[in-house]
């Protein structure tokens, strides 16, 4: 129990939660100021994710390097645990901030732009490390973003690789992200970061 | 070679830009595209577009300027680094011309590709140098307050939230504002595509107030990093004039945009070129390459309503604004990347039954269900689908969950398809017979036949 707190503390888990938790209020203060609208709900449909992936993947980073590998306890199922607590209660979070949404498909949405820039940002740590972990998420996702309004009146439907900007009922995006994640979060688990210092600037 | 100009060789190949110098490339070209159709390449559009890039660069070199800035504190080095015979407002400097170097170089990449294919394309216009360069300023002032950011707050989780919070409120201060002069304090408000075009070139251009702004803002953030590091007369003073060139610049863009009058003034004058098809059609002659397909469109949509009362006996690429338009003309804008074909014939159907008389200024009533079906079974008829860009036409009442307008969406299109069925010499007697009801929203979805 005292390495998995251990290994948590290592990962931020806390500052990790916290950080979905005030992104979850950023998206909550978003629904409320804007009622009634849900075309305006993009940003935060895509942001709120955005930020909370983000934050998912740079708490993937080990301080420790060759030290853990040493470890006697398999570091996979510590890994999964980690990136699958973190994941999950911000996945709650989000949830729970969209309830006053006026969509319908705000809770997939989100959860399905968490899933996948959570799996962008795994694999972005495994190439480029933790603490660099945002960088494949957040330019991707702001090149969905510019490259998609809202699907509704008034819109124009997005690209089919702008999946961050499909209504939650699209099949193909939910397929993407799904994919995404389960390809980074296995990636992540079995081989775990990139902890070389090389591309950490 | 200086002792400045070695540490920024070292400086910049131990950047992350470098690393990150092919995504930023890809964003640079990516977020310079403009939107013309095939055949149309216009100065006033390449400009801005090369410009708009660097709303999309700025956030990524924001955050790492951020994470360059607390470098040296992560790695535990700060003290070490201190003893350093150079100052640290020099070092921080140095940091900051590195990241913002690849940026830069990212920038003029991306938009050299546009800028080429413009020399080589163009059809209208000249290029606008004030807007490419304010793009430039922009990426200073995005990496200025990132690198800020990072000095100001050192933690892991300091350069994804900076970048998010660029993209952000810029973004959103912009988006949210309409009617706001607040929103022209944004780098989107320069690069934005109402402000450009073949009517009037790029106008009103704010390129120069908005890059002195930036430059403010930069210089600011940039002297109270170096006032956080150390106080000193220097720092400060560079505070208070940026502060003072910020205001001042500031205050020249926060200003309600010019009004009719001063657009017909700026107007270019040019000549239409036309063709007919069904109804005369005309557009600007930088459009000359579009204009067989939009006279299609536009022929197209009209046909089987063409000679009723209140339809227009002509369409125009033109803009009411600035000068009142011919008896009879409906005003269109040529189909482009985000406005496609589809939108092109969604909005001439529109204009046609649901926009009130088609040469009223200002914004057409929501479009009954009645009308909505209507315009859908017109845009169909010529084999473009109203749906595939989310413009179909589109009630803005009567319904309140987005199950209810889903439902309300399929009858409209039940409602289209059982029209379309309809034998065309009946259903042209019933649009003679109750056109002028249906353009007045009188109608519902069970009155159409």
């Amino acid at each position: 129990m005292n390495l998995v707190s251990l290994y948590l503390q290592a990962r931020f888990f806390g500052p990790a939660v916290v950080g979905g938790g005030v992104t979850g209020c950023f998206g909550w203060i978003w629904g409320w100021r804007h009622p009634g609208d849900p075309t305006v709900l993009w940003p935060a449909l895509v942001f709120c994710p955005l930020a909370a992936a983000c934050i998912l993947g740079v708490s993937t980073y080990s301080p420790f390097g060759e030290i853990e590998r040493t470890s006697s306890y398999p570091l996979a199922l510590l890994r999964l645990g980690h990136l699958g607590g973190v994941f999950g209660l911000n996945s709650l979070i989000l949830v729970t901030a969209s309830a006053s949404w006026p969509r319908s498909d705000a809770p997939l949405v989100l959860l399905r732009n968490l899933a996948g820039f959570a799996g962008l940002a795994c694999l972005c740590a495994l190439v480029l490390g933790g603490r660099l972990a945002w960088l494949l998420p957040l330019a991707f996702g702001m090149a969905a973003y510019l490259a998609g309004g809202s699907n509704e009146e008034g819109g124009w439907r997005p690209a089919q690789w702008a999946w961050p900007m499909q209504s939650g009922a699209d099949p193909v995006s939910a397929l993407i992200a799904v994919s995404t994640l389960l390809v980074g979060f296995g990636a992540v688990v079995l081989f775990g970061v990139n902890e070389s210092r090389e591309a950490e600037g | 070679m200086t002792r400045g100009w070695w540490l920024l060789r070292i400086e910049t190949r131990r950047s992350l830009g470098m690393w990150i110098l092919p995504a930023m490339v890809l964003l640079a070209w990516y977020g310079g595209r403009e939107r013309s159709p095939d055949g149309v390449a216009l100065w006033p559009d390449t400009s801005a577009a090369i410009g708009r890039a660097s709303v999309l660069l700025g956030p990524i070199i924001g955050a790492a300027a951020a994470w360059a800035a607390y470098r040296d504190r992560r790695r535990r080095m700060d003290e070490l680094v201190a003893t350093m015979p150079f100052s640290g407002i020099g070092r921080d400097l140095t940091v900051w011309a590195a990241t913002l170097a690849w940026a830069c170089l990212a920038y003029v990449l991306g938009g050299a590709y546009h800028f080429v294919m413009t020399v080589r394309d163009a059809t209208w216009g000249e290029p606008s140098l004030s807007l490419m360069v304010a793009g430039i300023v922009a990426l200073a002032s995005y990496a200025a307050l990132g690198f800020f950011a990072g000095t100001l707050l050192p933690s892991v989780f300091t350069a994804p939230l900076v970048a998010i919070a660029l993209y952000l409120v810029p973004g959103m201060a912009f988006s949210l504002n309409h009617g706001s002069s607040i929103r022209h304090l944004s780098p989107w408000s320069a690069f934005d595509p109402s402000r450009y075009g073949v009517l009037h070139g790029v106008w009103p251009n704010d390129a120069v107030p908005l890059s002195l702004w930036l430059l403010g803002l930069a210089g600011a953030s940039l002297a109270g990093g170096a006032l956080l590091r150390r106080r000193s007369v220097a720092a400060g003073a560079v505070l208070v004039g940026s502060l003072v060139i910020g205001v001042a610049s500031a205050s020249a863009l926060v200003r309600p945009m010019p009004g009719p009058e001063a657009a017909r003034a700026a107007l270019i004058p040019y000549e239409p070129t036309c063709t007919t098809n069904v109804v005369p059609v005309c557009v600007h002659p930088a459009y000359s390459a579009v204009l067989d397909r939009t006279a299609t469109v536009v022929g197209g949509v009209l046909e089987p309503i063409v000679g009723l009362p209140g339809v227009a006996d002509r369409a125009e690429q033109y803009a009411y604004i600035y000068r009142p338009p011919p008896e009879g003309t409906l005003i269109i804008n040529p189909y482009n990347e985000f406005n496609g074909v589809d939108h092109l014939a969604q909005a001439v159907a529109g204009a046609t039954i649901s926009g009130g008389e088609p040469l009223a200024g200002g914004l057409p009533p929501s479009p009954t269900a009645a009308q909505c079906a209507v315009e859908r079974w017109l845009v169909r008829r010529i084999g473009l689908e109203p749906n595939s860009r989310g413009v179909s036409c589109m009630p803005s009442t009567g319904y309140e969950t987005f199950l209810e307008y889903e439902q309300l969406n399929v009858e409209i299109d039940e409602a289209a398809a059982r029209f379309g069925d309809v034998a065309p010499s009946q259903r042209r007697a019933w649009l003679e017979q109750n056109f002028f009801r249906l353009r007045a929203g009188e109608l519902t979805l069970p009155d159409l036949p």
